[in-house]
């Protein structure tokens, strides 16, 4: 098992290494869109109580 | 157990209930000896590995467990095309033009530009989301697991760079599943504004009337008509 990775992250082509650039890169945006969402829904959430408080 | 009471309505099935535990067990699991690989030079790597019984015992729990998925979404897959309610599940579940509208009109709801929610039919834009990034996700991971899983028959047709590239994406796809599951749906469904600390639908099955008429009023009106729930004409019915 351990030999199959090793032989993986030897051999790792520069090609296949630019793809896991790219691949960092979509990560990146995904979890920057899920945490907009939580902020975007808590900042609603507080401005829809503050408004129900006056 | 019947389908409504003055109080409730049956959402999710036994059947349905038990699918979804099933993909959460199989999938904590996959998540739990997949992160161990793919942070093998970390000390979360080194760790998890340590309480997985070391990277033999960490592979065969993951082969394990990958079986287990692929037979959920077998199961579910003929659910979904043999069963009637299970289709008409999946037919609600497809996206359709509404749902972006809905959408832009969730996030306007939130920047303070409407004053109320758009209203949802049985399953909101952001349920589609998570149900067709979990399931095709799923696949994904199934397609490129079983290509790394049986590595020495895939490389005796394809080249070098083809594993190379499909244990990028099945580790960072599977970071994505797991963001995707174990962040944002549970952030959603449970810890998000009025749901916290716990949604108790899919333990019961059952939705509260009051909750469907605030988050899926499209389908509350096409089943109980248009008075909100408690009201006396809703009461008479």
């Amino acid at each position: 098992m351990l030999g199959f990775l090793t032989a993986l992250e030897q051999t790792i082509p520069e090609g296949a290494s630019r793809f896991r650039t790219v691949i960092r890169v979509v990560l990146g945006l995904f979890i920057a869109l899920l945490l907009s969402y939580i902020v975007l829904e808590q900042v609603g959430s507080w401005r829809r109580r503050r408004s129900g408080r006056e | 157990m019947s389908e409504t009471t003055p109080r409730d309505v049956l959402r999710f099935t036994v059947g349905e209930r038990v699918q979804h535990w099933a993909l959460l067990v199989t999938l904590t699991v996959l998540a739990l000896t997949g992160l161990a690989l793919f942070a093998h030079g970390t000390w979360l790597g080194r760790t998890l590995i340590a309480l997985e019984g070391g990277m033999e015992a960490r592979g065969t729990l993951h082969r394990v467990f990958a079986v287990a998925l692929m037979a959920l979404a077998a199961w579910h897959f003929l659910y979904t095309v043999f069963t009637e309610r299970g289709h008409r599940q999946l037919m609600e579940l497809l996206p359709r033009g509404r749902d972006f509208a809905d959408a832009a009109g969730l996030v306007a709801y939130y920047l303070g530009r409407r004053a109320s929610p758009p209203e949802f039919g049985r399953y909101t834009p952001l349920q589609k989301l998570q149900y067709w990034g979990a399931g095709l996700g799923s696949l994904l991971m199934i397609f490129t697991g079983l290509l790394l899983w049986f590595h020495t028959q895939t490389m005796a047709v394809v080249p070098k760079w083809v594993v190379d590239v499909t244990a990028i994406v099945h580790g960072y796809e599977g970071l994505i599943l797991f963001l995707l599951l174990f962040g944002w749906h549970l952030y959603i469904v449970h810890l998000s504004p009025g749901n916290f600390p716990m949604q108790r639908t899919f333990l019961t099955g059952r939705i509260d009337r009051a909750r469907m008429w605030r988050e899926h009023r499209r389908e509350y009106r096409e089943l109980f008509g248009d008075a909100p729930p408690g009201t006396r004409d809703e009461e008479e019915r």
